[in-house]
Formats: structure tokens, C-alpha cells, sequence
């Protein structure tokens, strides 16, 4: 070790001390449990989707409106889906904490902007499906008994509603992504 | 790796570095409840690590590295993404308010770390190793960036802290 160019600066918490290691067996770092907990809100409104959707799906089912319960079921499906890619590839990843600080900062940022990246195509896809199909089946059940005209006005403000917001969903994730793939070619550049 | 050589390994590194390791959490996160709870973090990840520790580097590296990518990891998690200003993009770091050398420690203690806080994360980690006497060599081991950069970011850091500051105390020479 070089002598610290300012001595205010190693003045400072001279006295301080590590925990004891039996208070670190079971704790995980903040940021362990801050991708657990996104992951648990995540599971838990999947959850609530598959339980609800579930249940309109057996209802439109004992209706006889088939087509109906089986674009319900897709968005069960894609629910499932995207909770089980969730804790495939979000989950806290293998630690290697003693990698250099460039390469860990590195493996950190490319891991989340991956994740972002993929938004529209892993978390947002999934559900287009069955919500265009249940949009379809609505206004098609509307048009049997006013008409296509009547169907179409009604539901056209919701549809685009809908698509707008997955669609700025998609631009906010990919538009980090592009942010953070600016901070990977800044440390590349280092 | 025995369970006695990991607390041993712990013990030697909390007598070594636990000062350097309050000052890090305390720079790189201005709310003290959570600059505490960061401090934890890092004991009990280099606690965990020490599991794995075989000589592969020197103590200090794997606890510098250790300490200061959780850090980093904890300036990721709380998103922090407001402007940054590069070492390497600017002679004169951010104003920090009074352009007055702090006649207070603590004052320019505080101004120091709110350097740091401006800084991108690679810049921080350079500057904090270097305010704890850190040799370029054992810096540029620790954070990964080649001797030459970081030679030229203590340079750097050398101009913009002794327009802050003052000089330093003693004059390093960077090798």
C-alpha cells in the first residue's frame, strides 16, 4: 500500500469493525432480495391473471362460447409462460463477486439489458393472442346482434387503447436497453 | 476451504479493512440507515466468499473486489441513473458548491463523497481506492482497467481533488 494521498479521508470510521459471521449466514444482499421481491409481485400477478382468467375460461366455457374460453386459456398459457421465463432468467444470478470490478459491473449491466431487451418479444407477445382473439370474439358476439358497424365503434377506442399501451411498455424497456448499452460500450472503451 | 480458514480469512480482513470498507458504503450511498446496511451486505458477502478464497489473488484484492462490487451492484439496484460525469471526458470534476478548501474534516469528507457519487461506477471504485493509498498497479487489479488508464484517471483525479482540496498530503508516486 501507497501512503493515502489525504489523510481527512482514512481518518475517517477508523474504528469500525466487521459483523460477526454468524449474522451473515442467512442474510441476503439488498440486492439478492430486491430481485426476489420483483419476482415474487411478478409471480403473485400471474397468479391472480391465471386464477381469473382461469375462471372466465370455465365460465365462457359453460356458456358454449368456446372460442371465447379458448382465447381466455391463451392468456392463462402466456401468463404461465412468462412467470416461468421470469424465474428461468430473472432470478438472482450465480454469484462471482470476486470477478475484477469492470467485468462484474459488465456481466451485471449486459444480464439486465438483455432481460430488457427481450420485453417485447418474452413478456408483451405472449398475451397478444388472446387479447386480439378476445377483442375478435367480443365484437363478433356484439356484431351477430347490432352489426359490424355498431361492434367496430364500440370496441376500436379500447383496442388501440390496449395496443398503445404495449406498445409504450415495449418502447420504455427497449429505450433503457439502448441507455444501458451505452454504459457497456463506455466500460468496453475503459 | 475448512469453515475455520473461512472465519479465519474474515477476521484477518476485518482487521485489515474494515475502516476502508464503512468509508466505500458511506460514499457510495448518502442515506446512513442504508450506507449501514450496504456495510453489512458487504461483511457478509466477503464472509460467504472467503468459502471460496484460495490464495488466488492477494487478501486485499479479493476484499477490494469483493467490497466494491457489491457496491456497484447496490448503485445498479437503486437505479441512481441521473448524470454521470467521466474522469476521462472532463478536466474539472462536478461543483460541489463552495469552490473554498473545506476548513472542516468532515466537511470535506462529505464533499469527497458526494465526488464520488457523481462519478460512474468504475470512476467512484478508481477514486476510492485511491484515497485509501492504493498503488496503481493494485487498483488497476482490482477494478480490471489496464495500468495505463488508470495511471491517467489518478491523474486526473489528482488535478480535480487539489482544486478542491488543496494538494494532497504527500505526493504518491504512481506506479
Amino acid at each position: 500500500m501507497t501512503q493515502a494521498p489525504f489523510n481527512f479521508w482514512t481518518r475517517e470510521n477508523s474504528d469500525a469493525n466487521f459483523s460477526e459471521p454468524g449474522a451473515c449466514r442467512a442474510r441476503s444482499t439488498r440486492f439478492e432480495k430486491s430481485i426476489r421481491r420483483r419476482n415474487l409481485l411478478e409471480y403473485a400477478a400471474g397468479a391472480l391473471v391465471v386464477v381469473v382468467f382461469g375462471a372466465l375460461a370455465v365460465f365462457f366455457a359453460g356458456e358454449g362460447e368456446w372460442a371465447l374460453s379458448a382465447t381466455v386459456a391463451m392468456t392463462v398459457a402466456a401468463a404461465i409462460f412468462v412467470v416461468s421465463k421470469l424465474h428461468r432468467d430473472g432470478s438472482a444470478q450465480a454469484r462471482s463477486p470476486e470477478a475484477s470490478c469492470k467485468d462484474h459491473l459488465r456481466s451485471q449491466l449486459v444480464r439486465q439489458r438483455d432481460l430488457l431487451r427481450g420485453v417485447p418479444t418474452w413478456y408483451l407477445a405472449p398475451f397478444v393472442p388472446g387479447l386480439v382473439g378476445f377483442y375478435l370474439g367480443v365484437t363478433a358476439n356484439v356484431a351477430e346482434v347490432q352489426g359490424w358497424a355498431a361492434a367496430l365503434e364500440g370496441v376500436w377506442f379500447k383496442f388501440v387503447a390496449t395496443a398503445a399501451f404495449f406498445v409504450f411498455v415495449g418502447w420504455l424497456n427497449l429505450h433503457t436497453a439502448r441507455k444501458l448499452d451505452r454504459e457497456i460500450a463506455a466500460l468496453d472503451r475503459a | 476451504m475448512t469453515e475455520e480458514k473461512q472465519h479465519a480469512y474474515y477476521r484477518e480482513a476485518g482487521a485489515q479493512f474494515a475502516p476502508a470498507i464503512a468509508r466505500l458504503a458511506r460514499a457510495m450511498e448518502r442515506d446512513g440507515d442504508k450506507a449501514r446496511d450496504l456495510e453489512q451486505d458487504i461483511h457478509c458477502e466477503l464472509f460467504r466468499s472467503f468459502a471460496r478464497f484460495e490464495g488466488q489473488c492477494a487478501l486485499k484484492t479479493w476484499v477490494y473486489r469483493v467490497a466494491h462490487n457489491v457496491a456497484a451492484e447496490h448503485r445498479l439496484r437503486e437505479s441512481r441513473r441521473r448524470p454521470t460525469v467521466s474522469l476521462e471526458e472532463t478536466d474539472e470534476l462536478p461543483s460541489l458548491g463552495s469552490g473554498e478548501r473545506a476548513a472542516a474534516e468532515g466537511h470535506a469528507v462529505a464533499r469527497a463523497q458526494e465526488m464520488i457519487r457523481q462519478l460512474p461506477t468504475l470512476d467512484a471504485q478508481v477514486m476510492l481506492l485511491w484515497l485509501e493509498g492504493e498503488s496503481a498497479r493494485d487498483i488497476s487489479e482490482v477494478t480490471g482497467l489496464a495500468s495505463g488508464t488508470v495511471a491517467t484517471r489518478i491523474h486526473r483525479l489528482k488535478t480535480a481533488l487539489a482544486d478542491q482540496f488543496g494538494p494532497p498530503d504527500h505526493q504518491e508516486i504512481i506506479r
